[in-house]
């Protein structure tokens, strides 16, 4: 379960940092940061399961279309709620964009599974996404702290190059492993 | 406002789209989505711009996949299927360039004309930014054929790209700016 989320690593760097966790200047505290994250990560649970629970039922999904809209209003809605609840809830729209939660439904379903082994796969992502969330909040600490006088937009690039040398070497790991 | 950050904006949105372009032929047309979903996202969100409501962001990306999934069957008909999923990647992609930065910008530009100058701004970078990678990826098809079968790694490669290819990018929209 959790091979698997690791596994889909990429998938969840590229789709699953919302987009203000990954836009905001890393001047941000670790506290709320990792808040933000933990709540991206249980709507992706919560999601999936929203989805699970729906289908069958005569409320069912009218195919991926419908299950994206669905996935992409319930994640938000998830994020909000949750955020509000551990009092992290800032007003900004960014941090419940969560677009790993978005498409892990489509994905999931797609993969042939029962209920139990798409909840056990959205958990596995789940955890993934926290894993490579934190990874990146202490990669991002560092680039800021080497490059204290140069703008934000350096920086980014810089982010850029470490994160994707950095994924092709897990992959690569993960390809040997 | 932080430096450049309508192209800041362009790259995180174009990341997800970035990893399922496979040429030059498939950059074309995932750049024909982006600017029809940038293009919806902006008009929709404009008249909304001093509206404090987080949901207009998610009607906005909503708006989009009609849009999208028109293009793409109409693309599909004439024979250019490409791409993973191509209608539900440009919306998560419109949504957090047109969206939350284009569309929360606004609100603190104002003028029409401004706001259209920007908008266009964004939408080359966006444009720019697949149609080198695309250029970029056919340029080094045998390459990146090794990588496809190291899908993993694929994503992780691209990211390098767009964190080289950015700071070229910068340069030239400095002047337009």
């Amino acid at each position: 379960m959790f091979t698997e989320g690791m596994l889909s690593y990429n998938l969840i760097l590229f789709l699953g940092l919302g987009a203000e966790v990954l836009t905001r200047p890393c001047g941000r505290e670790a506290r709320q940061f990792f808040m933000v994250v933990a709540a991206n990560s249980l709507s992706i649970i919560a999601t999936t399961a929203a989805a699970v629970a729906l289908q069958g039922t005569p409320a069912a999904l009218p195919g991926f279309h419908g299950l994206f809209l669905f996935s992409l209003a319930f994640s938000f809605m998830s994020n909000r709620i949750v955020l509000r609840l551990l009092g992290q809830d800032d007003g900004r729209a960014g941090d419940s964009v969560n677009t790993a939660a978005a498409l892990f439904p489509i994905w999931a379903a797609g993969q042939g599974l029962s209920a139990g082994g798409v909840l056990q796969l959205a958990a596995g992502g789940a955890a993934g996404y926290f894993t490579v969330a934190s990874l990146f909040y202490f990669i991002r600490l560092r680039i800021a702290r080497e490059t204290q006088n140069e703008g934000e937009f350096p920086i980014l690039c810089r982010e850029l190059v470490t994160l994707g040398i950095m994924s092709i070497s897990f992959s690569l790991f993960f390809k040997v492993v | 406002m932080s430096d450049m950050w309508f192209l800041r904006a362009a790259i995180i949105g174009a990341l997800p789209l970035m990893i399922a372009i496979d040429g030059i032929a498939s950059s074309v047309v995932f750049s024909l989505y982006c600017a029809i979903s940038l293009t919806i996202a902006t008009v929709f969100l404009y008249p909304l711009r001093n509206v404090d409501s987080q949901l207009k962001y998610l009607a906005a990306a909503a708006l989009c996949l009609p849009a999208n999934l028109a293009a793409f069957n109409y693309m599909s008909a004439a024979g250019h299927y490409t791409g993973w999923m191509p209608e539900f990647c440009v919306c998560l992609a419109s949504l957090p360039v047109a969206g939350i930065t284009l569309g929360r910008y606004m609100h603190h530009i104002g003028r029409a004309g401004e706001c259209l100058k920007y908008y266009f701004l964004t939408l080359l970078s966006t444009v720019s930014l697949l149609l080198l990678t695309g250029a970029a990826v056919s340029g080094t098809l045998a390459m990146t054929g090794a990588f496809e079968f190291h899908a993993l790694s694929y994503p992780g490669a691209v990211m390098v790209l767009a964190g080289l290819l950015a700071p070229m990018m910068k340069k030239v929209l400095e002047k337009l700016v």
